[in-house]
């Protein structure tokens, strides 16, 4: 059953056409990266992975848009619902958007755009991060969806702040000091992971477990909340 | 005219337990401080089917969605009638969306859905399909197909399961004359098999021929509009025939009857004033009756004329 809810949501997407622009921009700018020869491993795994954050928020966006809402209504009644369904469509965002991490990873060490091969390590922990980033992408947009932000003017400009704002987390950091430091907290945890891949040779083991494993935790925790708040809704 | 509120909770001790499929037990549902039900009692016999009528806004799409289970009510009690067993529901939406699928693509996900098995899915699918007259578009996406296609469409995906209750929503709202028309035969079929159904509806045609009970939304309250238990197809017989020739000289005899058939198993629909004379031909044919199974309208007194209001 989950099974045929995947092959649903991506025929359906596939058909809708949405996926175009996202699709294409992410590949052309992966392959317009690595263009030039040599790079360093892990800085260019932050860029793409980066960049990922916000193609897959925009996956995310658009796979929810291509659901009508009556379908919606019709799907939720098969399923006998509503969590089933939400799960279904986020696992289906991350789907797609993990052929996109898995693309990321795969052209520069295919193609050898890198200036050494990297170790396995390097490749795991890239490709993780690039996972990291497609589900804090795909999190964010639900809260982005029209049914909870019904103009698309503002939830595009949510979306694309909250992507900002992200980025910046670090400066933001800085610039608030060590009192007001709390404020930027409940933001996705994007410049942690950045930090983790610019930064990976000086990182021991735990820090790397933890930065690996703090976006999965906070997007978890999003859809989780996400989830309740699509069945409260329902309930009326 | 007379209006009396509708309140079937008396009715959830006198219906036969197997033969309720829904019960809304004071129902309410307010969207902040607008009341759209104001405590709605409501059942909902096996093999009946409910039409609600009422003006746009009444709440009836509430009445449904609540009855499909899509909606959670603000108060009150929505349950399965025959103690307690889930039921499966089909529901059908005023406007069912063009998607980008075909129906082949779409109604196999909407069943995988419903856990049905693979095979039998596929043998459902195309069991419709040939009913429905969709053979031929299967395999066209939906995105091109007209109004009565797309509402065919939507009925199937609400039959797949073949559910306890059929739910639907101006089934018949937006259809040229001759797909209303097609439409409604497919709903007489659906009938004819025993499908208990809801449905909200304008058109009078469509009540007449399917309804064996009108309600009316008004002011969030219910009333009710009976209709006369001597009816046509009042009664349903359940009899066992030793051949398909026997059935067809059974249909002679009886004149007017609308029969359904699996097997050796027979399922014949009769006027309610002619039952004696069915079973009588059914004994002398050589069948064997396996029962018959009152029309939900015989659970109300007797009306009066041919409609009345209470």
């Amino acid at each position: 059953m989950f099974k045929e809810m995947m092959i649903y949501f991506i025929r359906h997407y596939s058909r809708s056409y949405r996926y175009v622009p996202p699709m294409f921009g992410y590949l052309m700018f992966v392959v317009f990266l690595y263009s030039f020869k040599p790079n360093a491993v892990m800085s260019s795994f932050a860029v793409t992975a980066s960049v990922l954050f916000v193609v897959s928020s925009w996956i995310g966006y658009t796979l929810m848009q291509s659901e009508h809402p009556v379908q919606e209504q019709l799907a939720i009644i098969h399923l006998k619902s509503v969590t089933r369904y939400h799960i279904g469509l986020l696992t289906a965002v991350l789907i797609v958007a993990a052929g996109f991490a898995a693309f990321a990873i795969a052209y520069p060490i295919v193609f050898h755009r890198f200036a050494r091969q990297p170790d396995i390590t390097e490749v795991a922990v890239g490709l993780l991060a690039h996972l990291g980033m497609c589900c804090l992408g795909a999190a964010i947009a639900c809260f982005f969806n029209s049914k909870l932000v019904p103009r698309a003017f503002f939830a595009i400009g949510g979306l694309l702040g909250v992507s900002i704002l992200s980025f910046c987390q670090g400066a933001l950091e800085d610039q608030l000091g060590s009192r007001f430091q709390w404020i930027v907290w409940p933001l996705p945890p994007v410049f942690q992971l950045i930090d983790l891949l610019m930064n990976f040779d000086g990182y021991s083991i735990g820090g790397i477990i933890g930065s690996v494993a703090l976006p999965f935790l906070y997007a978890a925790v999003l859809g989780a909340i996400f989830i309740a708040v699509m069945k409260k809704r329902y309930a009326g | 005219m007379i209006w009396n509120y509708v309140d079937d909770r008396a009715c959830f001790r006198e219906v036969d337990g197997m033969s309720l499929v829904v019960r809304l037990d004071h129902v309410s549902k307010a969207y902040g401080n607008v009341d759209v039900l104001k405590g709605i009692s409501l059942a909902i016999g096996a093999r009946q089917v409910v039409g609600v009528i009422g003006a746009n806004g009444s709440g009836k799409s509430t009445l449904l969605k609540i009855a499909a289970g899509l909606v959670r009510p603000t108060s009150g009690d929505i349950g399965p009638g025959a103690g307690g067993a889930p039921m499966h529901i089909g529901y059908v939406p005023e406007r069912f969306p063009q998607l980008k699928l075909t129906p082949r693509e779409y109604l196999q996900s909407m069943g995988r859905f419903q856990r049905i098995e693979r095979r039998r899915l596929d043998q459902r699918i195309a069991e419709l399909l040939e009913a429905f007259g969709m053979s031929e578009a299967e395999h066209r996406r939906m995105n091109h197909f007209s109004k009565g296609m797309l509402q065919k469409i939507n009925l199937m995906q609400a039959v797949l399961h073949k559910p306890d209750l059929l739910v639907m929503d101006e089934p018949l709202s937006g259809l040229d004359a001759d797909a209303q028309r097609e439409l409604a035969r497919l709903l007489l079929g659906l009938k004819e098999q025993g499908m208990a159904m809801l449905l909200s509806c304008h058109e009078e045609m469509l009540l007449e021929r399917l309804a064996d009970r009108v309600v009316a939304l008004r002011g969030g309250r219910l009333s009710e509009r009976r209709v006369s238990i001597f009816r046509e197809a009042d009664v349903a017989i359940a009899c066992r025939l030793p051949s398909s020739g026997i059935a067809l000289q059974l249909k002679k005899n009886c004149g007017k009857l609308r029969m359904g058939a699996e097997g050796d198993s027979y399922l014949i629909h009769a006027d309610a004033l002619r039952v004696d004379d069915v079973l009588r031909h059914i004994l002398q044919l050589g069948g064997s009756i396996v029962s018959v199974i009152p029309g939900t309208s015989a659970m109300y007194p007797a009306g009066e004329g041919e409609e009345r209001y209470v």
